[in-house]
């Protein structure tokens, strides 16, 4: 009979760097298009999954020299494919016990009806404006969970200023998945109280000031990300030149909205992203390497 | 060291590794490395068969679709994945681990392209993008020599491998260095080429070889329409691999190769199924130097070839 032992010891064998597992009502009150009691009405808990994004990708990026392999393995390759093959690999031991197991990869290009934020690491995301209930009583798919909140919920971690999760292990070097499940398997506890402390760095290390008080500018961030910014290594001279705003845009200082980011992704093309649809991130995450010295710093890691 | 060594391996070979070799830095002659990891002690190569398998079908030229199980298959997921696991077993004992596949959609080079990608999808000469000497560091590592053709060989497999690296601060014993042994300079490889990419000296043109691995000579590629290339002066030295295309004619005579859907990832099906390599394996084996034996040989009959007029 399955149970949270096996579990946690089965996906610490097939890749995971961390598992956790969380009570489903812990949801209660989310609206319902992030409810994942929407998706498996009967579940009783949600497990999550963190995966190690390798800490030295994210050097090459700050040192200026590569930015691919940090987009290609720590990015693309686990939610493309080693949480898919991963989420498999554990749906199948909890189907083999009689139990549902719903996957929930990383839902990298979809955004549901009202949600207007983007995903700066693909090339667009996919607003599902048009969506309507398929039955009274149902919400207008598709349910996205919170993945942040899934993972606090599993004892996992918790977001920092940036938004992004950080977990006591891995700071904010991660990717996650979640499986949904009807098996009455033992809860974590929820994760306490976050590691920010709120100390601004990440606000401060981004080059295109898209991190505020407010959380970050998922648009704004996405400009800059794929590298508007001056310290990018790629840019030459000829990059906006007849745009009478250049100057402000690669300090960082215009803002972008939703639509005058597409328009000027148009013109930010410095290396390969037709073919896998992910952006290679040109920023170097700036956002995150800060935070995670500043823990480290801290001895809280 | 020796005990990290072990289980890096282990993990490695439980991602499905075929052959695990390290060097330390003071043996890696590529200077990329320590540009992009300056504290680096060790690389470690991690190789993937490509199983002869694969081949099979552009050998008996009736499947060439599976040939990219043994590229596409291996750069876009076991390799990152075994790459990724290693890199967990060395952060967990304290080290840093830097991953490093194959990126072929960028090249250093303005002038060079990577003859297994799309070429519209490349982005050349961008020199800001460090990129390792994937053959040169293989070779430092212990992994194999280089043959002839610039393909790396080994004793287990010849030149049928695929391979990754991690870079790490960890100072873990090293492999010896193999010392040439295979390559006996027959030319094999050269003679193979239905588009006679590669000179005298072994050296590719890159161009020419994309044109001929898409599919340019009609007398290896059963997919071309008798009216491929109607239009074009040189049509019957192209589709002969007798016509020397500079890069911009290969771009021309590339974008008109359009018989066969792509694989993913911007990789491009290939009508010759890489006849270099399996020239040399061919040669390997005969010559009986490869470690592993099959029960038969992998040539079984002279190699197909077809009218250059069609049907």
């Amino acid at each position: 009979m399955i149970n949270a032992q096996i579990i946690k010891q089965k996906a610490l064998e097939y890749g995971a760097a961390a598992v956790g597992i969380g009570d489903i009502e812990l949801f209660n009150g989310v609206i319902a298009q992030r409810d994942p009691k929407m998706i498996l009405p009967h579940a009783k808990c949600i497990i999550g999954f963190l995966f190690r994004v390798p800490r030295a990708l994210y050097r090459t990026m700050g040192d200026g020299n590569q930015f691919m392999q940090y987009t290609s393995v720590g990015v693309k390759y686990i939610d493309e494919d080693l949480s898919e093959i991963f989420l498999l690999k554990m749906g199948a031991l909890i189907e083999n016990s009689g139990y549902d197991a719903c996957l929930q990869r990383n839902v990298s290009n979809l955004r549901i009806k009202g949600d207007h934020t983007t995903n700066p690491e693909l090339v667009d995301t996919y607003e599902l404006a048009n969506a309507e209930p398929v039955a009274p009583g149902k919400p207008a798919p598709e349910i996205i969970i919170d993945f942040n909140l899934a993972a606090k919920i599993c004892g996992l971690g918790d977001v920092g200023k940036s938004g992004h999760l950080i977990a006591p292990e891995l700071g904010p070097f991660l990717r996650m998945a979640f499986i949904i499940t009807d098996a009455p398997l033992e809860c974590d506890a929820p994760f306490g109280e976050t590691l920010c402390d709120n100390c601004g760095k990440c606000v401060d290390s981004c080059p295109g000031h898209a991190i505020s008080e407010e959380g970050t500018d998922s648009w704004q961030c996405a400009v800059y990300y794929r590298g508007a910014h001056k310290s990018n290594p790629f840019m030459t001279d000829d990059f906006l030149a007849d745009d009478p705003e250049r100057e402000a845009i690669i300090n960082g200082d215009k803002r972008f909205t939703r639509e005058s980011a597409r328009e000027i992704y148009k013109k930010i093309n410095f290396l390969p992203s037709r073919s896998t649809g992910y952006i290679p991130c040109i920023c170097g995450k700036a956002c995150d390497m800060a935070c995670y010295r500043h823990l480290k710093d801290k001895g809280v890691l | 060291m020796k005990e990290l060594k072990n289980k890096l391996i282990e993990a490695l070979k439980k991602s499905a590794a075929d052959v695990v070799c390290c060097a330390g830095i003071d043996r890696i002659s590529d200077p990329a490395v320590k540009k992009l990891f300056p504290e680096a002690e060790t690389v470690i190569c991690v190789a993937f068969r490509q199983l002869r398998g694969t081949r099979r079908g552009v050998e008996e030229g009736t499947v060439f679709y599976q040939y990219s199980t043994g590229v596409e298959t291996l750069e876009e997921v076991m390799i990152p994945g075994a790459l990724l696991r290693g890199c967990a077993v060395l952060e967990e004992a304290g080290f840093e681990a830097l991953p490093q596949r194959r990126i072929l959609l960028v090249t250093n080079d303005e002038n060079e392209t990577n003859f297994e990608v799309d070429h519209t999808e490349v982005f050349r000469g961008k020199k800001e993008e460090t990129l390792l000497n994937f053959e040169q560091c293989a070779v430092d590592c212990g992994l194999g020599e280089i043959g002839l053709s610039g393909s790396v060989l080994t004793d287990d497999f010849g030149p049928c491998q695929r391979w990754g690296f991690i870079i790490t601060d960890a100072k873990l014993p090293a492999d010896e260095k193999v010392v040439p042994h295979l390559c006996d300079n027959c030319k094999e490889c050269i003679k193979a080429c239905p588009g006679h990419a590669l000179a005298a000296d072994g050296k590719r043109d890159s161009w020419q070889c994309a044109a001929y691995y898409k599919g340019a000579n009609r007398s290896c590629n059963p997919f071309m329409p008798p009216d491929a290339f109607a239009d074009d002066p040189e049509r019957l030295a192209i589709i002969a691999g007798e016509a020397d295309l500079s890069p911009e004619r290969a771009m021309e005579v590339i974008n008109q190769i359009n018989f066969y859907p792509p694989n993913k990832h911007a990789f491009v099906a290939s009508m010759c199924g890489r006849s270099c390599d399996t020239a040399c394996y061919v040669h390997l084996e005969e010559k009986g130097v490869l470690k592993r034996k099959f029960k038969t040989r992998f040539r079984k009959r002279p190699v197909w070839k077809l009218s250059l007029e069609g049907k």
